[in-house]
């Protein structure tokens, strides 16, 4: 058994990168192997828009990787920054800025969590495999 | 929009001003007042860090960077987080760079 | 502890990659884990001196790179080939690094527990 930590780079819709991230997340659970968790960085955060609808007949692979975090607890983790300039903020922040925005809610999918390069820095540093998708 | 001696500097939405230049010291008094400090030397000290820190590399440093630059420059009774806490209790790197008329320095770094 | 290869492909500013691996590697510094910073293909073009980004309204984040010492990321690397090919000498370069031979470079790669390309 081996760990792993894999970083996705690419948006849930413009790239096939997104979808072999979700296969590969698939195999290392499904072979036993630790999956850490999966670090959304650059356009990669975007999967966890709530906003965004993808139509029926593409895939759409947040709800993949959402299940991954239900059956078996992989954190989905967001770079803060990289979500910050996409627009892309959790419900604190969003009442944080309530004013300017006149909204109280941000954007987010519940499955999903803000972190930061820190996090993910120190899950790398204890994982035996990281596993880039761009 | 930050309204000063009966001038209005422009900020982002996070209250940090949008020109470096429009900066000054009693603008910086100022704005230290509405983060509810007052500022003295060990204050102004970091203050200046991070502007001359902000010229040479170009970022506002975060808290791990400013820790890093200021034990290199001042030694580890000044740099380290305690007493940077102590000065600027809500966040050194985030307080700090507001008050030195700076952008609003990345949260993960 | 984990040694951390970072590699830059990408030109300094077609696309934010460069600075969101300028982030990666100070991070990995932050967490003390050695990092080495390597530069191949158009990734070289970052380590030019004497680039003027805010003539093109860019963000300098070239400058940041100095940062590099702060947290001991000492070993810079770049592609020797890379460099020829593009008619780039060391002398002109933003910071002190070692030029090694792109197949070298591929043995160098073996020696690391994570690689990240950007």
């Amino acid at each position: 058994m081996a760990s792993f930590l894999i970083l996705v780079h690419s948006s849930n819709y413009a790239c096939q990168s997104s979808r072999s991230a979700l296969k590969y997340a698939e195999s290392v659970v499904n072979n036993g192997h630790d999956l850490k968790a999966i670090f959304f960085y650059q356009e990669g955060v975007c999967h966890a828009n709530t906003l965004s609808s993808i139509p029926t007949d593409e895939l759409d692979t947040t709800t993949g990787f959402k299940q991954l975090n239900a059956d078996h607890n992989i954190p989905l983790l967001l770079c803060v920054t990289a979500a910050d300039k996409r627009g892309i903020i959790d419900d604190q922040q969003a009442l944080e800025q309530a004013q300017e925005l006149k909204q109280a809610h941000g954007n987010v999918d519940p499955a999903f969590t803000i972190a930061g390069l820190g996090e993910m820095a120190t899950i790398a540093a204890v994982t035996d495999r990281l596993v880039q998708f761009k | 929009m930050i309204e000063f001696d009966s001038k209005s500097y422009d900020t982002d939405k996070h209250g940090y001003l949008l020109k470096l230049d429009d900066w000054n010291e009693a603008l910086a008094e100022h704005i230290a007042g509405l983060e509810n400090i007052t500022l003295s030397d060990n204050h102004w000290e970091v203050v200046h860090f991070v502007r001359n820190f902000y010229q040479e590399y170009k970022t506002s440093p975060a808290i791990r960077m400013l820790v890093k630059a200021m034990a290199k420059q001042l030694g580890a009774d000044k740099g380290n987080s305690m007493y940077l806490y102590k000065l600027f209790p809500k966040g050194p790197a985030k307080q700090a760079t507001r008050i030195a008329g700076l952008p609003k320095p990345a949260k993960c770094i | 502890m984990k040694t951390i290869a970072i590699i830059n492909t990408q030109s300094p500013f077609n696309t934010p990659a460069g600075r969101d691996s300028l982030d990666l590697a100070l991070i990995f510094g932050a967490f003390e884990q050695p990092v080495t910073v390597i530069f191949l293909g158009d990734g070289v073009y970052q380590l030019l001196d004497g680039q003027n980004p805010e003539a093109i309204d860019t963000k300098d984040y070239l400058s940041t790179m100095k940062a590099f010492e702060l947290y001991d990321i000492e070993h810079i690397v770049c592609g020797l080939d890379d460099m020829k090919n593009r008619g780039i000498s060391v002398n002109k370069l933003s910071m002190p690094v070692e030029a090694l031979p792109n197949a070298q470079i591929g043995e160098l790669l073996n020696t690391f527990d994570h690689v990240i390309t950007m």
